[in-house]
């Protein structure tokens, strides 16, 4: 293999690839990258049998060829190197750069020993918007679960809609829903529960493609023949995901159908307010309480924080309020990550009581909805 | 051979051409799922799997399979990934339909919960327990009235339903009638301001099994007392069975009819006491169970050991903590519950030496450790020196001998006789009592 390459092209292609390759994996070749030309460009491939990912680049060709090369050295050193012309070239498991000042070889392995990544295939499940995607996806995965006890918990369902997809994460503690528009939905693939941790990957690639003519990006989901596993396809980039097996719990029977207090507040208010209470709060059990009094004392909204060794806070925000009176206590945490990926200027919150789930949403929008158990307050 | 062992074996055989890793992450997951007509069926957990075996090690494993069942196969591959045992808890947000709020029969007023199945026998209320089986088997015969008293929480309410439920259960045709005092009193205000007395009083005279919960709340309502006087002496009479709790003994309700208080007592009376530690460990078991929580005995101990009042606290206490833990997701183990508790972590107790418990009988007394040690006989000595015995032979374990050497040569039998006659003044005589307790204090500070 014999080509050139610009350094900016590559140390990005790299920065992006070596995320997906194994950390901690006893297979050696696993640690590697594989570099291998293709149709006129080349591959860049890496997996840690969880994702794969394959990543195209424009680049000279003078002789085809492929070899994998480890990943964590290759990425410093091209990362070292100024912005100039590269020109990579193997010979039998050596790979040999050069620049004008720099000439380097690494010590690669055979590419035959390289696991096959997955390619999108022919047809998609959905394609869906750069920026939906992205907004979709951050608004989700705050609510998987981390703990990989409970599999299916891990992951996000995504269940196909006539104008889009639902996806919808829970812990068990919060639930997050979004309905996200996408076009061409292939309605026959009921359901796919996609590891969240994968997830966020894909909200980063997506970040961090652009059009370089400026327009609109789209992102495609499919399944790989075998069905095995799920692709995401970017602009010159294909990376894929396992899916996870199971059952993912009924959540439309924990969506309240009803509420009995009900208060629209400022985001950035509220989010000023619960950071204040986090500082107490935060010193035991992460409790902060919302006192909601649509008699007593409408228009307003308190927010308070009580731990004994440190003291307590109260703040009061302008809200519209109704229904019954109403004292709520949730884990601030999962109201911050909530704030932190909602959009609008407005929430609307309700509840049917102290002990039932509340839920938030943003004001005229009906395709997210976020789902908090509260915590349970003596006195 | 069965697919598993002839797999094992390729496997074993597998192992020696490759290295350990690529057998760890490629082979060690793989299962031989069919072999029929030489097509052999090969599951793999993952399909990069799949992949690099079918393109590397098809030949090689070929082989060996061919070697093994003296074949010519071919191999097929699959993937079947491991679907790890869920665990059925998916958080709180799901269990929100298993909590049902309990529904009061509102024929006879009787709470579901409290049956003798979830009724924890002690030493506390074990006698009233007996009682309350005798009256199953013969309401109305055995003792009537029953009357049940002890302090809150101890589990009156609780048996008494319990009685309520097992009578219903025996002979279903029963008219068993739950009712706190407090509800007698308002529909009896209810019935005079209706003017349907004749109602009120036909209900409550033909019950069979009359309970009513908290009767001390009678003092001082006269009217109430005249007409639960007739509804008692109608029901009694008719050999119906009623159940009376209380929070004390009838001859302490103030302000209540002779007649009325002479009436109780002409039955059973027992007392419940507040659980000792095994029936409040057992009683945490049994909620345990009930509310289908995982949590170690450990904690349930330290629980049992820092809640000593009643059996309502402890529940409260214990779904407090089982809250607190899921909110703060923390797991629930001993380390939360005593930092729960604000347990410390117990000081390893220092070891008493003989010479600080002379010193601290020395600085008690005001005298010196010489005249303690020494072979002066004279009376203000003898008796703190004979604390000083006391404490090293009970406390110390000191043998005999030794305590003798130490106190200036006594002989063994001195020692004795001094420990003894401490022994019996600490259990008889309260000002003595008190010294040595003070004097053990400031040892164990």
């Amino acid at each position: 293999m014999k080509l050139v390459i610009l350094q900016e092209d590559l140390n990005k292609a790299l920065v992006t690839v070596s995320r997906s390759v194994s950390s901690k994996s006893s297979l050696p070749i696993l640690a590697n990258i594989l570099l291998e030309t293709e149709e006129g460009r080349l591959k860049l491939s890496a997996t840690n049998l969880e994702v794969g990912i394959n990543y195209w680049l424009g680049v000279k060709i003078d002789n085809e060829g492929s070899i994998t090369i480890p990943a964590r050295i290759v990425n410093e050193l091209i990362a070292s190197l100024p912005a100039a012309k590269i020109e990579l070239e193997t010979k039998e498991s050596t790979l040999f750069l050069s620049t004008n000042n720099f000439k380097i070889n690494v010590a690669g392995l055979d590419s035959a020993e390289f696991p096959k990544v997955p390619f999108f295939p022919k047809n998609p499940l959905a394609v869906f918007g750069k920026e939906d995607l992205i907004k979709g996806l951050s608004q989700v995965v705050i609510a998987a679960a981390q703990d990989e006890g409970r599999p299916v918990l891990t992951g996000v369902l995504f269940t196909s809609r006539i104008e889009g997809l639902t996806m919808v994460a829970t812990d068990g503690y919060r639930l997050s829903l979004k309905k996200i528009s996408a076009q061409e939905i292939d309605k026959s693939v009921e359901k796919l529960i996609i590891p969240g941790k994968t997830l966020q990957e894909v909200v980063r690639i997506a970040q961090e493609t652009a059009d370089n003519k400026g327009g609109s990006i789209t992102i495609k989901l499919g399944l790989t023949t075998e069905k095995s596993q799920a692709v995401f396809s970017f602009p010159n980039i294909d990376f894929s995901t396992r899916l996870i097996e199971g059952e993912f719990p009924d959540y439309q029977k924990i969506i309240p159908q009803s509420s009995t207090t009900k208060v629209i507040f400022g985001k950035e208010e509220f989010l000023r307010a619960i950071k204040t209470a986090s500082i107490i709060a935060r010193e035991q059990a992460n409790i902060v309480k919302l006192v909601i009094d649509p008699v007593g004392s409408s228009g307003k909204m308190t927010i308070t924080a009580e731990t004994a060794q440190v003291g307590a806070n109260e703040s009061e925000i302008e809200a519209k309020t109704e229904g019954e009176k109403l004292e709520i206590a949730f884990n601030y945490r999962f109201l911050l990550d909530f704030l932190n990926v909602v959009e609008g200027d407005e929430i609307i919150f309700e509840a049917g009581g102290p002990l039932a789930p509340g839920v938030f949403k943003p004001t005229g929008d009906d395709s997210f909805l976020h789902i908090i158990m509260p915590v349970r307050i003596q006195g | 051979m069965d697919n598993n062992n002839l797999w094992q074996r390729v496997l074993e055989e597998l192992r020696l051409s490759v290295s350990k890793p690529y057998y760890q992450t490629l082979f060690l997951q793989t299962t031989l799922i069919s072999l029929e007509n030489n097509v052999a069926t090969v599951s793999c957990t993952n399909p990069y799997v799949q992949g690099m075996i079918e393109n590397r090690y098809y030949s090689l494993l070929k082989s060996i399979l061919d070697s093994q069942t003296k074949n010519n196969n071919s191999l097929v591959f699959v993937i079947k990934t491991i679907t790890k045992q869920e665990s059925k808890e998916i958080g709180p947000l799901f269990e929100k339909e298993a909590v049902r709020k309990p529904v009061f029969d509102t024929h006879t007023g009787l709470n579901p919960k409290y049956t003798f199945s979830s009724f924890v026998v002690g030493n506390s209320n074990n006698f009233a327990h007996a009682a309350a089986q005798a009256i199953i088997q013969n309401p109305g015969g055995a003792y009537n009235p029953f009357f049940i008293w002890g302090g809150v929480g101890v589990g009156k309410t609780h048996l008494m339903q319990a009685i309520g439920h097992a009578i219903l259960e025996k002979n279903s045709d029963f008219k068993v009638l739950y009712t706190p005092s407090e509800n007698f009193t308002n529909e009896l205000v209810q019935a005079l301001q209706d003017k349907n007395i004749s109602v009120f009083k036909k209900r409550y005279r033909s019950i069979d099994v009359f309970l009513v919960d908290d009767i001390q709340f009678i003092s001082g309502k006269e009217y109430s007392q005249e007409e639960f006087f007739h509804t008692f002496n109608a029901l009694y009479m008719a050999g119906k069975q009623i159940v009376l709790t209380s929070d004390r003994p009838p001859s302490e309700i103030t302000k209540v009819e002779e007649r009325l208080i002479s009436r109780f007592m002409g039955g059973l009376t027992v007392d419940i006491q507040a659980p000792d530690y095994e029936t409040r460990l057992a009683i945490l078991k049994a909620k345990r169970l009930e509310k289908n929580l995982t949590i170690d005995d450990a904690v349930l101990d330290i629980i049992a050991q820092n809640i000593s009042s009643n059996t309502r606290e402890l529940e409260g206490l214990l779904s407090q903590l089982v809250t607190q833990a899921s909110s703060s997701h923390t797991e629930l183990n001993t380390d939360f519950a005593k930092s729960f508790f604000g347990i410390q972590k117990q000081k390893t107790s220092k070891i008493l030496q003989p010479k600080n418990v002379i010193a601290a009988v020395s600085r008690q007394f005001q005298i010196k450790t010489s005249d303690l040690t020494g072979v002066s006989r004279r009376a203000e000595f003898v008796f703190p020196r004979q604390i000083i015995m006391y404490l090293l032979r009970d406390e110390l374990k000191i043998p005999l001998v030794k305590i003798g050497e130490m106190l200036g040569g006594r002989d063994h039998t001195t020692i004795i006789h001094g420990s003894e006659k401490i022994r019996q003044l600490f259990n008889n005589d309260a000002s003595i009592k008190q010294q040595i307790m003070l004097i053990k204090q400031t040892l164990s500070e």
